[in-house]
């Protein structure tokens, strides 16, 4: 392929969506009653009042704010330097102290923006923290590692839906990628991608789900990444087809205020 | 969008409105129905997005470019759509069958078409941003709010794919000879 491939994709997609042009003015009408011609809806487009836009700007800047100076390597960097040998419970006060105790979001759920609270939780052994939306999930810790589930289980009709987070401290992720890869195709069959990403987190990422097209057909999605001590954290989302708007899209939001703290 | 005419919009004026309509429908009814490959979702997918932007365009940044702000609503209510059908039917037998038996395609197409409509929408929808709009890389990380070297990738991967489905195809057709 592609030159020559590329103009026929080009023509191709344009062919696949012709459509009658009566279709237009269907369309119109439909708009035109929503929006002019029921009294009740014919208001013009809001405008902004100047009390919401000076919080909203308050908020973006407390967000990005908060973001340029708790994230990323700089973070890492200045979270190792105050660190001293200590005990498990000073180490998690001091990391706790690092880090806002809350944090705003803005996340896009089914098409609307929702204005999302996030709060500071410390991950097991305090090597990394991660801003949970409290009021609809919950972390639990276990030997193997956290999980966050709902915070109202769902009932017994859905499939399971959490994300549970573990470290593998002598395993690279590369490795850990290949070898959980395996294991979650025993699963979930159909691979639906497989990929390295920076989005929300930096590592590989794998999606996969189980036969069938229907509303509740389970789906997978996991993370890989390297926790900058030889080893890799491993993130596994778990959801249905119906939900993967929902829960997938809040678990990727808080996923991008997960922080790994080196000592 | 030109400014002027987002200003009259804005202050409620239909006639501009009906203007940005008529500038904007084609392209937008074309990528929804390749999205979500059935017209009648495509159409109410349109609707929707036209009223949402007028109702919104209060929140839209004049100092960003208009395109791809307007897609990523579009593209948004798209998967509403298509995850409020999945409720109640079969998604993949309807769908597939609504573009299938379409008098639209041709018969010179029927291959590809059958290759871009088998690919998973992670990399069929950059497809369609790339080749029906002409997005650009970078506009279509906006769109879908992914990262740019993502989208490079799955825009590399979707080529691949089609190229391989193309190549199979070629193959059995030869054993059938």
């Amino acid at each position: 392929m592609f030159n020559d491939e590329d103009k026929k994709i080009e023509e191709c997609l344009g062919e696949m969506s012709n459509f009658d042009p009566k279709e237009k003015e269907e369309i119109w009408n439909n708009i035109e009653k929503e929006l002019f011609i029921d009294e009740k809806k014919s208001k013009p487009p809001k405008q902004k009042k100047w009390g919401l836009l000076v919080a909203a700007a308050a908020a973006t800047l407390f967000i990005t704010f908060s973001s340029q100076t708790d994230t990323g390597n700089a973070l890492v960097d200045k979270v190792k330097t105050v660190f001293e040998p200590g005990t498990g419970s000073a180490i998690v006060d001091k990391v706790k102290s690092m880090f806002e105790p809350k944090k705003e979001i803005v996340q896009s759920i089914e098409g609307i923006d929702e204005d999302t609270k996030l709060t500071l939780n410390e991950g097991k052994e305090a090597e990394y923290v991660i801003y949970i939306d409290e009021e609809r999930y919950i972390m639990n810790r276990t030997d193997d590692g956290d999980i966050i589930t709902p915070k109202i289980p769902l009932d017994a009709q859905y499939p399971e839906v959490s994300m549970a987070i573990r470290q593998q401290k002598e395993v690279p992720a590369s490795s850990a990628f290949q070898k959980l890869k395996e294991d979650i195709l025993r699963d979930y069959p159909n691979l639906i991608l497989e990929e390295e990403t920076n989005e929300p987190l930096s590592g590989f990422v794998l999606l996969a789900k189980k036969d069938g097209h229907d509303w509740d057909n389970e789906l997978t999605k996991v993370y890989v990444l390297d926790n900058r001590a030889g080893g890799s954290f491993i993130i596994q989302q778990k959801y249905f087809s119906e939900a993967e708007e929902g829960h997938g899209t809040r678990f990727d939001a808080m996923l991008k205020e997960f922080h790994i703290v080196e000592d | 969008m030109e400014r002027s005419l987002l200003q009259r919009i804005k202050s409620g004026d239909k006639d501009a409105f009906r203007t940005f309509y008529n500038q904007q429908v084609d392209k937008t009814l074309r990528v929804a129905i390749l999205i979500t490959k059935n017209h009648e979702l495509a159409k109410e997918a349109t609707q929707e997005t036209f009223i949402r932007v007028y109702r919104n365009l209060s929140s839209y940044d004049a100092s960003k470019p208009f395109d791809p702000w307007f897609y990523r609503i579009l593209t948004n209510e798209c998967y509403r759509i298509m995850k409020k059908e999945a409720k109640i039917s079969n998604q993949h037998a309807y769908i597939d069958t609504d573009i299938k038996d379409s008098s639209i395609k041709t018969e010179d197409y029927s291959e590809l078409n059958e290759a871009i409509q088998s690919l998973n929408e992670l990399y069929r929808i950059p497809i369609i941003l790339k080749y029906l709009k002409g997005f650009s890389e970078r506009e279509i990380s906006t769109v879908l709010e992914t990262n740019q070297n993502t989208i490079k990738s799955r825009l590399h991967k979707g080529r691949a794919l089609l190229k391989n489905y193309l190549n199979d195809l070629k193959e059995r057709g030869k054993k059938h000879v």
